[in-house]
């Protein structure tokens, strides 16, 4: 009688195991996201957002990670920062996302920083510029993916002109009106004037601007032989149609956000338009690249967005590390010390390290129009930038 | 030469959109602030039009101007109408909503992304040199040539048709013409339907110059200030008050500072309201019924 009991309880066990097992499998990680899906930045993250989203799709649909699927949370901020405060409130205290991701523009970073901090929860900056809080020495809660960051990429911009330049380099800047790229401009300027570029002119322009014609007059009127502008796109891109109108016949550089480059390329057909990238861009025809567009249109994404996928693989990779159980510390401490790869898609890894949450080495490269063979070009390889050392350097010069 | 170049391509697409405040102002007495929202429905039809018709661009054009001007006879049947007995300020917060509303439906419809209706239609803004070494596009030369026949256009309607003339006694007095026998309700809904396809012009011609996107209508904002300053009633007052603030902005981004543009527009109206409520060629006691 004892004997058939235990045999009961035994299969009871059992039983109980096999239903749980499940239940306990289906328990997610959870990640919230604050994005700019609509509003005048739309233009730019809402389409990381999709690629971002496709990927997760991708990744629940085999088997999730460590047998756990992401759940994820998203809400639309509009790069307004009371909106964007409200959404970290809510994903990280009402929904207990073991991680939140900032897909929006810089000036909503200060009230989101504010809630991570009070919270302790990691915060991924994936696809917005990257802020100084993870520079080194980082702010161990904060960690970006972003391509981007304004005063590396002038610096190595500003090198790039004096270096495929015959002619001396009489550089005009352009600039929308926002601190992060006016910090851009400025390292541009003062790293130009550091090794011998004349600057001849600058225009910052305001964020209601309708009309580019008159700043890219400006431009062209003080005689820049090469223009380099860094900011959201639409002022990256404006000022150089605008030139192109006046019949300009310099060169132009501008920071290569891959999704608006890659239309831009074959809309414009003009070979003096360069642009810098951190990521590749499709435009350059890479089977991975090609790969990634396909993955990410079965999982329901119209377009592919580069740094949405880069995003999307460091959130993967760091909940691959952190393993399950996942708490807000484990997490943190698994992310400090990170190095993601995507091949095919940048020129090195991410590598964080417990002081730097940018990245130890920057990759870049340098594209070009070829209109005879209807394709983007390199006009610099792959060239790598150690991330200390620069910063270092750029402190000697802008003080 | 250049500065009188721009300043003659940016004052082109003002006015174009301050007609369109001035007209329905005139006729109806309500300030449409979903104007901007309007023009920018109408470059969303200028490029699903062309998307859909490619090899024959042009056809676009005319017919996405018959879509801008039904949806301005719409927006008063269906929106304005409604609100006749109410207080004034009702029909105004109407159109703030109704613009809102337009910028997600596009949203939805279109997403963010930015889009060169040009491009897709397959022809190209040409530059041309002007004397004293300025250059002008195809487009800027186009504006500026649909600027001069719309308020050429307009003043003809409303100094010698029938149906123009009828507009302004219904904006005199509406009460009077309707017991003259005047359909207000039509004359109304047509004055919305001018306003929505001058809104289309410039759309076209704004998207093809320089992008669509759902903010484009930010634009419609600015060629506010341009309205007021004319004059509210004042159809004459347009062109002068389009090409001052034009001048004026484009004197400050070379001159002073190029972060100066936003605000002139604005500035100008802060000016003109200290010294002359009712703009510069408007009625003395419209501003009062304002």
């Amino acid at each position: 009688m004892a004997g058939t009991f235990r045999v009961l309880a035994w299969l009871a066990f059992m039983a109980l195991l096999v239903i749980s097992t499940p239940a306990l499998a289906q328990e997610p990680y959870k990640v919230g996201i604050t994005a700019a899906i609509t509003g005048p930045a739309a233009v730019e993250y809402a389409a990381r957002v999709e690629t971002f989203r496709a990927y997760m799709s991708k990744v629940n649909s085999e088997g999730g990670i460590n047998g756990h699927p992401i759940q994820l949370g998203y809400e639309d901020d509009r790069g307004e920062p009371a909106r964007a405060a409200t959404n970290a409130k809510k994903l990280v205290e009402q929904d207990k996302v073991v991680l939140l991701v900032n897909t929006s523009v810089s000036a909503t970073y200060k009230p989101v920083m504010a809630t991570v901090t009070e919270a302790k929860t990691p915060l991924l900056f994936g696809g917005g510029v990257c802020p100084q809080e993870v520079f080194p020495p980082a702010n161990p809660l904060m960690f970006c993916t972003t391509s981007f960051a304004a005063q590396i990429d002038s610096d190595f911009a500003v090198r790039f002109m004096k270096e495929a330049s015959k002619d001396k380099v009489r550089l005009g800047t352009a600039t929308m009106d926002i601190p992060i790229a006016r910090i851009g401009i400025d390292a541009a300027e003062a790293v130009g004037r550091k090794i011998g570029i004349e600057i001849v002119g600058r225009v910052t322009m305001p964020p209601g601007t309708a009309d580019f014609t008159p700043f890219s007059s400006k431009l062209k009127d003080a005689g820049a032989n090469w223009v380099f502008a860094w900011s959201p796109w639409s002022f990256e891109i404006g000022p150089y149609e605008a030139l192109l109108n006046l019949g300009w016949q310099g060169n132009y550089m501008l920071y290569g956000h891959q999704q608006p480059i890659d239309a831009a390329y074959p809309r414009l057909n003009r070979e003096n338009l360069y642009a810098l990238v951190g990521a590749s861009i499709l435009a350059e025809g890479l089977p991975e690249l090609k790969a990634m567009q396909e993955i990410a249109a079965k999982h329901g994404a119209s377009r592919l967005d580069v740094e949405g996928w880069v995003a999307a693989v460091a959130v993967h990779e760091a909940l691959k590390a952190c393993g399950w159980p996942c708490s807000r510390e484990k997490l943190q401490g698994a992310m400090s010390g990170l190095s993601i790869t995507v091949k095919g898609v940048k020129g090195g890894p991410i590598q964080w390290s417990r002081d730097n949450h940018f990245r130890t080495e920057q990759w870049y490269k340098v594209y070009r129009w070829d209109s005879a063979r209807q394709r983007a070009v390199t006009a610099k390889e792959w060239t790598k930038v150690d991330v200390a050392e620069k910063l270092k350097e750029l402190r000697e010069i802008i003080k | 030469m250049q500065l009188l170049a721009n300043t003659l391509a940016l004052a082109s697409i003002y006015i174009l959109l301050a007609v369109g405040y001035v007209v329905v102002y005139r006729a109806s007495r309500v300030l449409n602030l979903a104007h901007g929202e309007l023009m920018m429905l109408a470059g969303y039809a200028f490029f699903g039009l062309v998307s859909a018709t490619p090899g024959h661009p042009l056809w676009a054009v005319p017919a996405a101007l018959v879509v801008s001007f039904l949806a301005g006879v719409g927006v008063y049947a269906t929106l304005v109408r409604p609100m006749a007995g109410h207080p004034l300020f009702s029909a105004v917060l109407v159109t703030v909503s109704l613009g809102i509303l337009l910028r997600g439906l596009v949203l939805l419809g279109w997403t963010a992304d930015i889009l060169y209706p040009l491009a897709v239609s397959g022809y190209k803004n040409v530059p041309w040199p002007l004397p004293g070494g300025a250059v002008l596009t195809t487009i800027d030369l186009l504006s500026i040539l649909m600027a001069v026949t719309v308020l050429l256009a307009l003043w003809g309607f409303f100094a010698r048709s029938r149906l123009g003339i009828q507009m302004r006694a219904a904006a005199e007095n509406p009460l009077l013409a309707a017991q003259r026998g005047v359909n207000i309700h039509l004359v109304f809904s047509l004055s919305w339907g001018i306003s929505t396809f001058v809104a289309g012009v410039a759309a076209i011609l704004y998207a093809s110059k320089v992008r669509l996107d759902p903010e484009i209508g930010v634009i419609g904002l600015r060629a506010f200030p341009v309205a007021l300053v004319g004059g509210l009633d004042s159809l004459a007052g347009v062109a002068p008050a389009g090409l001052a603030i034009a001048l004026l902005e484009n004197l400050a981004i070379r001159y002073v500072s190029p972060l100066l543009s936003d605000v002139v527009p604005f500035l100008a109206l802060l000016v003109m309201l200290f010294v002359r409520p009712w703009g510069l060629f408007g009625t003395k006691e419209e501003i009062e019924r304002v």
